[in-house]
């Protein structure tokens, strides 16, 4: 059995050398020229002394370079690490020591973000690296021989051949970080045989072909929207990211290369879906449409299913697990999309706080067998110890912090995450069942749900809120819109309009919301 | 008495609550009319309170149904909070 990505990258590139196999507007990379580029620059940073179980950063937007770089260390066994290209210095000088990386690829910017200049202020004066290699113009690049243009670093050290590293099966492929709500990263030992065979479980599961092309709204440094687009790539498909999401190239895109599944969450639907003349679009090619990332309304599920005529796969999954329970409408139409169920590859548990399994109608977390479940937290092993679970038979188990209710025939019914649960006064409030009906408020592109702490009642509710064009949206309108549809308890106690939620990686990240407050 | 304005008052209940200030009167319920549960009254209670820099037991608040009673309350009762 192969058990190594590459053995499927170099089969599909004998047998259709052009067909491409990543498109990132009109920057394409096929299957032939992702072996010959790998090649290239793994061959490059042997000869500057990257081996295996190095760690090699990767500061930079979804992009073909990006792609390049993160199989380039693959490729020699060394481990990529992705990071937030939306990083200052102030998170890399938290990052780079945590991971350990010896070399960086980075961007000159990313949006508003200068990457170099949040690097240069760390290296070489406060961190020493052994290079930067930097895809940038030679001026771009700060004053230190550790900086190196991508271009100059392959015409130097570069060869056409690269031997390709064969893994043992628990082989840390890369290591992911995500930052959570909380702001301090959390470093995840990605296995590469269990990322692998997890990722071709679900492309099988999905039906997916090679003749198919798959269009993500998350990106490739975020561990699940990367991991996605990898089921597509596992058959020899095209996969496609955008450098920034935006509905109307999004629906664009669709239209013009006949797309067959797109990757969502509910909030860039629900942006997708006010896209003005959104109904002049022909989206007749897509078959598929994956949601991931944030409770999916069942309004949302039903405009795809039914007006769209589109196949709704809204998945639970997670960076530490990779895809755990699903709920499918080809399977479970006329259902709601939070109630999930378990796939043939993976396993489920419904747990209390001493891990014991909870009755049927009990809430208790969610606890998932997948191959793909991470080996350990890079560095963090009390966090290892109590988020990862091994049982008799070797098998390991995540404790996701997803908040369930066991329901009969095995269903999960998804009731928030325990970490975003809001304590007012002696309510719980689930953030993600506010937005779920602020979502589907006619003058709302986009929410986000946090807490504030209160002098009185504990913690407040704070929805942020990204109305559509220059409509308004106050308390008082929403506490009238809740009623009948949601406790009075859960109306949001402070509405805040901002002028986009930032959802970069398709979710919605908390740490850069207060920043985009109207003044 | 705090000799408080009316007019001020119903602007502070808007900016907290979201209901336009010309729609709050004396008679406006708190829980029918400006959508508050009994936390979200409290809620209130700290925005108007710390806005007046005035000081209102919580258990008087909690007995408030009116917003001219809220009113009445505070003009009659707050007294001085310490920073």
């Amino acid at each position: 059995m192969s058990k190594n990505f590459f053995d499927y990258y170099s089969k599909y590139a004998q047998e259709t050398p052009d067909k491409v196999l990543l498109r990132i507007d009109e920057n394409t990379l096929t299957y032939s020229e992702f072996m010959e580029k790998t090649a290239l620059f793994g061959s490059a940073l042997k000869k500057l002394g990257i081996g295996e179980n190095d760690k090699v950063g990767l500061v930079m937007p979804n992009s073909i370079e990006w792609f390049i770089a993160f199989w380039s260390a693959v490729r020699i066994g060394a481990q990529p690490v992705p990071m937030d290209p939306q990083s200052g210095s102030l998170e890399l000088s938290r990052l780079i020591p945590a991971t350990t990386v010896k070399v960086i690829f980075a961007f000159e910017k990313y949006k508003a973000n200068s990457i170099l200049g949040a690097v240069s202020a760390l290296v070489p004066e406060k961190i020493s690296l052994t290079k930067v290699i930097c895809f940038a113009d030679e001026n771009a690049l700060p004053k230190d021989d550790c900086y190196i243009t991508a271009d100059k670093f392959v015409a130097e050290y570069g060869e056409k051949e690269c031997e390709i590293f064969q893994p043992e099966y628990l082989h840390t492929m890369s290591l992911a970080c995500t930052s959570g709500s909380t702001g301090t990263p959390k470093i995840l030992s990605v296995p590469s045989g269990g990322f692998l065979s997890t990722q071709k479980d679900m492309g099988d599961y999905l039906g997916f072909t090679s003749d198919d092309v798959m269009m993500l709204g998350m990106t490739l440094y975020h561990q699940g929207g990367f991991g996605m687009g990898q089921q597509m790539a596992l058959k020899g498909g095209t996969m496609m990211y955008q450098p920034q999401f935006n509905p109307v190239e999004f629906l664009e895109t669709v239209q013009k290369y006949k797309v067959n599944v797109i990757q969502l969450t509910s909030t860039l639907a629900k942006v997708l879906l006010s896209t003005p003349d959104f109904d002049k679009y022909d989206l007749s090619s897509v078959r598929a449409c994956y949601f991931a990332g944030e409770v999916l309304p069942k309004e949302i599920a039903d405009i795809f299913v039914e007006k769209l005529g589109i196949r709704v796969i809204n998945v639970i999954g997670s960076s530490e697990t990779c895809t755990m329970v699903v709920w499918d409408s080809a399977r479970d139409a006329g259902t709601d999309p939070s109630d999930f169920r378990k796939l043939s590859f993976t396993d489920v548990r419904v747990i209390d706080a001493q891990h014991n399994d909870v009755a049927e109608g009990e809430i208790g977390e969610l606890c998932v067998y997948t191959d793909g479940v991470i080996t350990d937290y890079f560095g963090n092993p009390e966090l290892s110890a109590e988020k990862i679970l091994t049982d008799d038979q070797g098998r390991r188990w995540f404790c996701t912090g997803d908040l369930v209710n066991k329901l009969p025939n095995g269903i999960v019914r998804f009731a928030g995450r325990s970490k975003r649960i809001i304590k007012r006064g002696g309510n719980l409030v689930h953030a993600e069942e506010v937005e779920a009906c602020l979502l589907t408020h006619p003058k709302i592109a986009a929410a986000a749900v946090t807490d504030e702490p209160h002098p009185v009642i504990g913690q407040q509710i704070v929805a942020y809120i990204q109305p559509k064009g220059d409509e308004k949206v106050t308390r008082g309108e929403l506490a009238r819109y809740f009623d009948g549809k949601l406790s009075a308890y859960k109306v949001p106690d402070k509405v805040v309009l901002v002028e986009e939620i930032p959802k970069d990686i398709g979710k919605i990240q908390f740490k850069y919301l207060r920043k985009k407050e109207y003044k | 008495m705090n000799n408080l304005d009316w007019n001020e008052f119903t602007q502070v209940i808007s900016d907290y609550v979201g209901v336009d200030a010309s729609e709050i009167t004396k008679d406006t319920d708190v829980y029918d009319d400006l959508y508050l549960d009994s936390l979200g009254l409290f809620g209130l209670g700290s925005h108007i309170t710390e806005t007046y820099k005035l000081g209102l037991p919580l258990s008087q608040v909690a007995s408030i149904s009116r917003v001219g009673e809220f009113f009445d309350l505070l003009n009659e009762k707050g007294t001085p909070s310490e920073d």
